[in-house]
């Protein structure tokens, strides 16, 4: 038992610098692809108005399109390793889920045995009390431990109540964990989706970009002006 | 790879921890057995006691205390619900904002083809060559354009299941988090009450040898 506590004690601090770790990481993620979301909508935004008014052969034109374009790939590759980390996050809590799922199911058995127990020991509390007021009828300066027996029996046979309900809510507990496990796995899944969908949009957005800059380049070579 | 370390640590030493921790029964069931069997006939003998019987009630109420302490271990035992609430209450992440056709991004770029449309159209008929080259660069891009919006709204099925299923886990997160701050809750009464109860049984044993009249005190004043 004691090396169990020991081992318990081990788990907690692994599971919550793991939790904290692996949360840090997603949040900075996530912060990494909004600030870079946030970047190529500015420069995009205006992106036609500003080279409109430049000289199509200014150079600042096409820097202005390369900028922005870099920037595009940029987002979709923050944003890429933010759904990646967010499912991998998604793997390891639908994983420990389950663990917990596990652990809330024997939880529930060894409240259910201890409320067992506790019944036992208000019965035989009971007993005692039965002595003792045979007992009392002898001897009157027994009833202050008869009274405070019964305040016991009380305590006692609150605390096989609580055991009981905290065997209901274990079982409930462990099939939330189950449900949430499942419904973790399902993220899992769809994130990995869109990881590839991702890979396929940040194709489009290069093409766009390219097209946008053949067509800085064609208006340039149309007109030859700004060189 | 610290990521797949850690999460073989945690599963590692969690499996570990289950399997020690299945019978924690046993840690009170010994002591309780040796405290009845140590406080049997006290009570009646309390009517007519013995010399030995104060010794006997303070033995009671040391091995009364000693399976208390090994009861209070299993709802302090970690791992428990309070243990497993940061994470039940964690902040879930949320990529959908950042997937797809975002408002912005799907306004930008539309409000983008209808001005390069309208560009196309006004060059339409030039017969200069130039012109003309640069109409065709335009289509080209309004077509890479279009190819793009299109990938943005095709994923939008996609996209919903996985808004559903961050709605659904937010659900459930916050459905688990309340059923264990509840277990959490009732094992910290449970706590209580054991302190509580050790307080009494001492107390109690205490009564008992003064109610006998074998209590030190009492002893001592027959003395």
């Amino acid at each position: 038992m004691r090396l169990g506590t020991k081992v318990a004690r081990y788990v907690l601090f692994a599971l919550a610098c793991g939790v904290a770790c692996a949360q840090k990481s997603v949040a900075d993620l996530e912060q990494a692809a909004l600030k870079a979301h946030s970047e190529w909508l500015r420069l995009a935004s205006d992106l036609d108005v500003r080279v409109a008014r430049m000289l199509p052969c200014a150079a600042a034109a096409t820097t202005a399109i390369e900028n922005t374009r870099r920037a595009a790939t940029v987002r979709i590759l923050a944003v890429t390793d933010y759904v990646e980390a967010a499912a991998e996050q998604a793997a390891q809590d639908a994983a420990l889920a389950q663990q917990l799922r596990r652990s809330q199911q024997l939880a529930a058995a060894n409240y259910s045995q201890e409320a067992t127990d506790s019944k036992h020991e208000v019965e035989d509390i009971e007993k005692q009390l039965g002595s003792l007021v045979e007992s009392v009828h002898n001897k009157i300066s027994l009833t202050t431990a008869s009274d405070q027996l019964r305040s016991i029996e009380h305590l006692v046979d609150e605390r096989a109540k609580l055991s009981a309900t905290s065997a209901d809510s274990a079982g409930i507990l462990g099939e939330q964990f189950g449900e949430l496990a499942a419904a973790l796995q399902r993220r899992e899944a769809a994130l990995r989706t869109q990881v590839g969908e991702l890979f396929d949009e940040r194709g489009k957005w290069i093409s766009y970009y390219n097209a946008r800059l053949a067509r800085a380049r064609t208006e340039c070579s149309a007109t030859g002006a700004g060189r | 790879m610290m990521r797949r370390l850690m999460r073989g640590l945690i599963f590692s030493v969690i499996a570990a921890a289950i399997s020690f921790g299945q019978t924690p029964q046993d840690a009170y069931r010994v002591p309780y057995k040796a405290w009845r069997e140590t406080a049997a006939g006290l009570e009646k003998d309390a009517a007519a006691p013995s010399g030995s019987f104060s010794s006997r009630t303070s033995s009671a109420a040391k091995k009364a205390e000693d399976y208390l302490s090994a009861r209070l271990a299993l709802f302090l035992n970690p791992g428990g619900p309070a243990e497993v609430l940061p994470w039940a209450t964690r902040r879930g992440s949320h990529p959908e904002m950042l997937l797809g056709a975002r408002p912005d991004t799907n306004q930008l770029l539309t409000a983008t083809d209808v001005v390069l449309a309208k560009a196309i159209t006004s060059l339409e008929g030039a017969n200069d060559p130039a012109i003309r080259a640069v109409r065709a660069a335009m289509e080209r891009e309004r077509t890479a354009l279009n190819a793009l919006i299109e990938s943005l709204s095709k994923g939008d099925k996609a996209l919903g299941d996985l808004t559903d299923s961050s709605e659904e886990i937010d659900h459930l997160n916050a459905a688990v988090a309340r059923k264990t701050q509840e277990g959490a809750d009732a094992r910290a009464t449970a706590v209580q009450n054991i302190r509580t109860e050790s307080v009494a049984w001492a107390r109690y044993y205490s009564d008992l040898a003064e109610g006998a009249g074998s209590s030190a005190a009492s002893v001592a004043a027959k003395e």
